[in-house]
């Protein structure tokens, strides 16, 4: 059987059989990689605390007919602060749902995979204000997989868009601000505030690695973060399941 | 390809958990095989099984009796409550003999990834038993894996303003187990958890 190595960040996991697991994980050389890990849940196996989600591990696997067999792995980063945090734990289960969702198996993905790995170390060292680094990372990945929002032109027809003082039409059909004589067109576009749109474009703007100098307040992260929200959903064909839980 | 009555067997054992059509068609003409006295005892122990075993209406677990054996057991502790995930975690516990208190079983873990949460498990009927004031402590036995750790801090952040110890299972090495082969994580939580020789 061919083997293959590969770094990867473990997604989640499911049971398996009697002792076995599946483990769901991202890498940037082969996309989503769903494999076995035999005999993981018995308390002596090899791969001990390895695979738990969040942890980034370097891989060996065989190739199998429809899932691979996890060889040995070894962790790199086991993120473990975020683990160890019910708060980080439940912004950072929204973004491996999210990569979950949108990674395609045996797809290159390397952009987006650096991307994930700079939300987890800043989710990691962050101390308050998870919900903008996550706003802000679901606005970046959805640029990196091609809807980056258009902001400066109306994407229905090319032409003006509202003057950046004023608040605007947000079309998720056509993906980014349209102008007034294109309202018609999209029935379900929402209003944005002259301030929520300039958090989208310092967003898309600034490095992940400096989210924290995006001076989002409190009482505006809400637009922003219910914007990219629907705009996220409307891009998904199914609705994610951890968000409902993120003030438990 | 087989008569119906085969065929339906095979199809109603192949829902079952680790058996594939290979192994049912298997366990069919096993059973085929069979004097009709065993098949029928193997019928009716499913039968059984569906009618008589019930939740345990103080701690959840299985059981064919009013309230289970541990609930109902005076020797044992009232002031401490083992808090685990599964019916199957209380064998694994008694198995120890080291426990002495009273059980709870959660029926799940939290995930938000998998669309678990706090309601999901039986949190409200836990803090309910609580409210007498007989119980000190409570000890979180949920797997050590990130489900079992999330369902552990958020039980910690309900019941820490109530002025109860509450504890968690150590985790660290496995006995019988070479120090080499341990990863990062777990030696990292057994040097943590580390204690005072005798």
């Amino acid at each position: 059987m061919p083997t293959y190595k590969a770094k990867a960040i473990v997604l989640n996991t499911f049971k398996l059989g009697e002792a076995d697991k599946i483990v769901v994980m991202f890498s940037g050389s082969k996309g989503k990689i769903r494999a076995v890990a035999k005999g993981i849940r018995k308390t002596k196996s090899k791969f001990g605390g390895t695979l738990e989600p969040f942890s980034v591990v370097d891989l060996l696997l065989y190739e199998g007919k429809s899932l691979d067999i996890i060889q040995q792995a070894e962790i790199i980063m086991s993120f473990k602060e975020i683990r160890a945090d019910l708060e980080k734990y439940k912004y950072g289960s929204v973004m491996l749902e999210l990569i979950d969702k949108v990674a395609q198996e045996r797809e290159e993905s390397y952009e987006v995979f650096s991307l994930v790995l700079a939300a987890l170390q800043c989710l990691k060292e962050a101390d308050a204000d998870y919900q903008t680094l996550l706003t802000v990372f679901q606005l970046k990945l959805m640029a990196e997989l091609g809807y980056r929002p258009h902001l400066a032109r109306c994407p229905a027809c090319g032409g003006e868009v509202p003057a950046a003082n004023e608040q605007a039409l947000f079309s998720f059909r056509f993906g980014g601000l349209i102008c007034d004589s294109c309202r018609d067109k999209d029935a379900d576009a929402v209003d944005v505030s002259a301030a929520t749109r300039a958090q989208i474009e310092q967003a898309l703007e600034t490095p992940l690695a400096r989210w924290k100098e995006l001076d989002f307040k409190v009482e505006n992260v809400r637009g922003i973060a219910r914007l990219t929200e629907l705009f996220v959903a409307y891009h998904l064909d199914r609705k994610l399941k951890s968000p409902r839980f993120l003030d438990m | 390809m087989y008569a119906t009555p085969i065929s339906e067997l095979i199809d109603e054992l192949s829902k079952l958990p680790g058996i594939g059509p290979k192994s049912a068609q298997r366990l069919a003409f096993h059973i085929l095989k069979t004097n009709r006295a065993e098949a029928e005892r193997l019928a009716e122990a499913i039968v059984h099984l569906k009618d008589k075993v019930k939740f345990c209406p103080v701690c959840y677990n299985v059981t064919d009796e009013p309230v289970c054996e541990y609930c109902r057991d005076s020797r044992r502790d009232d002031s401490v409550i083992c808090v685990v995930e599964e019916p199957k975690d209380i064998v694994a516990m008694e198995r120890t003999g080291e426990f002495q208190g009273r059980y709870h079983v959660l029926g799940a873990a939290i995930s938000p990834i998998d669309g678990v949460g706090p309601e999901d498990l039986r949190i409200k009927e836990l803090l309910k038993r609580l409210e007498d004031g007989r119980v000190v402590e409570i000890i979180v036995a949920t797997n050590p894996n990130i489900e079992g750790e999330a369902t552990a801090m958020y039980l910690t952040k309900l019941i820490r303003p109530l002025g109860l110890r509450i504890t968690r299972l150590a985790s660290g090495l496995p006995v019988g187990g070479d120090l080499e082969y341990a990863d990062e994580v777990t030696l990292g939580s057994a040097l943590r958890g580390r204690r005072e020789m005798p």
